[in-house]
């Protein structure tokens, strides 16, 4: 039951993610993967956010 | 006019995440175009460039040092983006093992780290890798492999995301990621990828080729320069890269912030991969790239547009279940919070050690 609610939930986000990337471009924010770093690991423990593709 | 706006809406979606793999399996099955792979050992150089991984730098070296590919055709090299946490140090103490460290004095981005580290490699394969995934033993000989076949520019390897347990994620971020995967096959057997996976790629010496230092997307910039040049990218599913990580719709979202803020700028540097006369992926970064971001402004047209029609008991019905699978969604949300509060909370043993001092 879970598992629908969840993929529902990554689409949505996944797009929002676009919508809110372009804002970044445009605001012209380059090191936001630094930024999210440091909020990724504050979000689960000691989880470091980095570099994959 | 709200009709013509939900049709185009829904085709454009629909193609963009459903049309498009189907185009690209029947796609493959007249014209996929097989890599001639072949075991041989070139000249490997390891790039890493690292920031403050103060945590994960140690083992990824040690991770390095244990590949299965023969040492003396293997450098690796650490390039460090400044890090004001002791990386530098916990690097250079693998010197001795015949390990590069390559420090820049300021933090400048990991571009700057990559240039750097790409000024000083030695090998006929540059392989990029990031500090924290752990590499498999094999997965360098599965890279070079592909790169056997002369048409072929660069590979990249497959990343595993983990959970908890250390199984491959299998939740809504690990299927979704699981269809990105698939859709990477799929667009590799007919020509190329639209990009690699920064935390395992191997690539040839002559087109690796020093960035723009504030680029965000060094993983498909790099590899997109040898596609332009006429060569392929392919996706070796063999060479595996584990994530070892709790790995969160949250993480996946701002790991997607970047990757699609970089999409834009990728659009700025690299304008000829919208020219179907350069680009022989043309077809494949319209697709996929390009579709992604525009499906979420085709969302919202949906919606409204919807929403505007939903008199007639068709569209009434359509707009009924658009509204459940956005609820699907927030529930989904609050599944996922729920999840990551619970992670966040001591285990009960910890607790009570926690109260006792």
């Amino acid at each position: 039951m879970r598992r629908p609610l969840l993929i529902a939930y990554t689409f949505v986000l996944m797009n929002w993610a676009a919508v809110l990337g372009l804002y970044h471009f445009v605001r012209g924010h380059k090191d936001i993967w630094h930024r999210n770093r440091s909020a990724g690991q504050s979000l689960i423990k000691g989880a470091a956010d980095s570099g994959a593709h | 006019m709200a009709g013509m706006i939900f049709w185009i809406s829904f085709l454009v979606i629909s193609y963009v995440y459903v049309g498009y793999p189907l185009l690209l399996l029947a796609w493959r099955g007249c014209a996929g175009k097989p890599v001639r792979r072949a075991d041989w050992e070139p000249a490997v150089s390891i790039v890493i460039a690292a920031y403050n991984e103060r945590e994960n730098i140690e083992s990824k070296i040690l991770n390095c040092l244990d590949l299965d590919y023969p040492r003396d055709k293997l450098e690796i090299i650490v390039s460090l983006d400044g890090p004001t946490d002791g990386t530098d140090g916990l690097a250079c103490k693998y010197v001795d093992h015949g390990i590069r460290v390559i420090c820049c004095p300021s933090h400048r981005g990991k571009a700057a780290a990559l240039n750097a580290g790409l000024a000083e490699v030695s090998g006929d394969v540059i392989v990029f890798a990031d500090a924290r995934q752990r590499i498999e033993r094999r997965a360098i000989r599965e890279l070079v492999a592909d790169l056997n076949d002369p048409t072929v520019g660069a590979v990249t390897g497959r990343l595993v995301l983990l959970d908890d347990r250390g199984e491959p994620a299998a939740d809504g971020v690990g299927l979704y990621w699981r269809y990105e995967t698939r859709l990477r096959a799929l667009e590799s057997d007919i020509h190329s990828v639209a990009g690699a996976t920064g935390a395992l790629y191997a690539i040839r010496r002559e087109h690796a080729r020093p960035i723009p230092p504030d680029t965000i997307l060094d993983d498909v910039l790099i590899p997109l320069r040898a596609v332009l040049a006429g060569r392929r990218i392919v996706y070796q599913p063999r060479a595996l890269v584990y994530e070892p990580a709790v790995w969160s719709p949250e993480i996946e979202f701002r790991r997607k912030i970047r990757t699609l803020m970089g999409n834009y700028q990728l659009l700025a540097y690299l304008p000829e991969v919208l020219l179907p006369t350069r680009n022989p992926i043309f077809l494949q970064f319209l697709s996929h790239k390009v579709g992604r971001l525009v499906v979420p402004y085709l969302l919202g047209a949906l919606f409204l547009s919807n929403l505007l029609l939903a008199r007639s008991p068709v569209f009434l019905a359509l707009f009924v279940l658009q509204v459940l699978f956005y609820l699907s969604a927030a529930a989904g949300c609050f599944i996922a919070r729920q999840r990551a509060a619970d992670e966040r909370r001591p285990a009960p043993l910890e607790r009570s050690r926690v109260i006792s001092t």
